[in-house]
């Protein structure tokens, strides 16, 4: 499913006028697993680049960091930071030249650390969808107002006799800022 | 613009309501102990494989099977082999021990295996064609005496005869002529050892 989706992203991307960005953002997230009463409510702060054209297409790729205050999975000690990366295929359309709204879809994987008898860290893919507002405030520079929904997957966690196997939904606000080459 | 901004805002407020707890104790149980369930391991040298289980102990005392997940080994593979929990004797008499682990987890036992002293191979009367039944029956070292030999014993004949062997009893179909039967414990080749190979020989008309 990924490998179809990541060839869609790379060949929508050729419609796309070119033109190179990059970004940061801050944000928060709200995690609510799907197995489990737990809940984690945290802070992030994502870097991107992107290709494509603010009026139409882009391929963006992000890093993300996410401050984990939660502990859910480790049992000697606390859950660690999550690092990962997202990438995703924008669509924008535009209103006149001072907003342009777009919605995003793509996946993401990352791992964390995490402190248990047999695992050391926890990696975790997504599938993303989301949507947001790019609004331009001088010349190649846009402000980014972003939601995100992640449904996420976590690597099996090892109870020797069975693995099990944790999913959850984010979701994710941030602004931004980006500039446009 | 307005319905815009309105869309972005309804979520971001659903969010912010929503959010601010965190689970900080953890929900999912960890690993305690891993162990063998039994506590002393005794063998005849010619049983079939014994089935020792592991059992893995949670954080929460809850416990669950690990026999197919951990990794068995013998301290003596020559002497005992130890394949998936499952302990079969491979020579007459020893002392091994047997170790389930899994990464940092690990439990040890005990095995003794007593020792083949001697054996005595039930040769029918014969003097047909036909169908017979051959088993042995051996005294071991810690006083069992006339237990069914149903492993590492290895039964021959000669004279085209067919033999099927199950857990040690051997059904031998003899054929005209002289038919020599022969059985073999561990391999020993020594007619003077007390458990050295014992034969009989069949004439058919």
């Amino acid at each position: 499913m990924k490998k179809i989706l990541y060839l869609l992203l790379v060949t929508l991307s050729l419609y796309a006028d070119t033109g190179i960005y990059i970004g940061t953002s801050v944000g928060m997230s709200n995690e609510n697993f799907d197995e489990l009463d737990a809940q984690s409510s945290s802070n992030i702060a994502l870097l991107t680049i992107g290709y494509g054209d603010i009026q139409s297409y882009a391929i963006e790729l992000s890093f993300e960091y996410t401050i984990n205050d939660s502990n859910i999975f480790s049992t000697n000690g606390n859950d660690g930071d999550k690092q990962g990366f997202n990438i995703a295929l924008i669509k924008s359309f535009p209103i006149r030249n001072y907003a342009y709204p777009y919605i995003r879809a793509g996946f993401g994987s990352g791992t964390m650390k995490i402190q248990r008898t047999t695992q050391s860290k926890l990696s975790y893919g997504s599938y993303n969808l989301g949507l947001g507002l790019y609004v331009p405030i001088y010349k190649h520079i846009n402000l980014d107002f972003a939601y995100l929904y992640k449904d996420t997957s976590y690597e099996r966690i090892n109870l020797i006799a069975s693995q099990k196997n944790y999913t959850s939904k984010i979701n994710t606000f941030s602004f931004g800022i980006e500039y446009r080459f | 613009m307005k319905y815009y901004i309105s869309t972005l805002l309804l979520p971001i407020s659903i969010f912010f309501i929503s959010c601010g707890d965190n689970t900080t104790t953890p929900l999912i149980k960890d690993i305690n102990t891993l162990f063998i369930n039994d506590a002393n391991i005794t063998l005849h040298s010619t049983d079939l494989a014994y089935n020792t289980t592991a059992t893995v102990v949670y954080t929460d005392n809850s416990t669950a099977d690990a026999t197919e997940a951990v990794l068995w080994t013998s301290s003596n593979s020559d002497v005992l082999s130890a394949y998936s929990g499952a302990l079969t004797p491979l020579s007459n008499g020893g002392n091994v021990t047997i170790t389930a682990s899994y990464e940092q987890f690990s439990d040890s036992k005990p095995v003794q295996i007593y020792a083949l002293t001697d054996y005595n191979a039930s040769f029918p009367d014969i003097n047909a064609t036909g169908t017979y039944v051959f088993q042995a029956y051996g005294n071991f070292e810690n006083g069992d005496t006339n237990f069914p030999i149903v492993n590492n014993i290895i039964w021959s004949a000669d004279n085209d005869a067919v033999i099927e062997v199950t857990d040690g009893v051997a059904s031998i179909t003899l054929v005209a002529g002289d038919t020599n039967v022969t059985a073999t414990v561990f391999g020993e080749t020594n007619t003077s050892s007390p458990i050295g190979p014992q034969s009989k020989i069949y004439t058919i008309n």
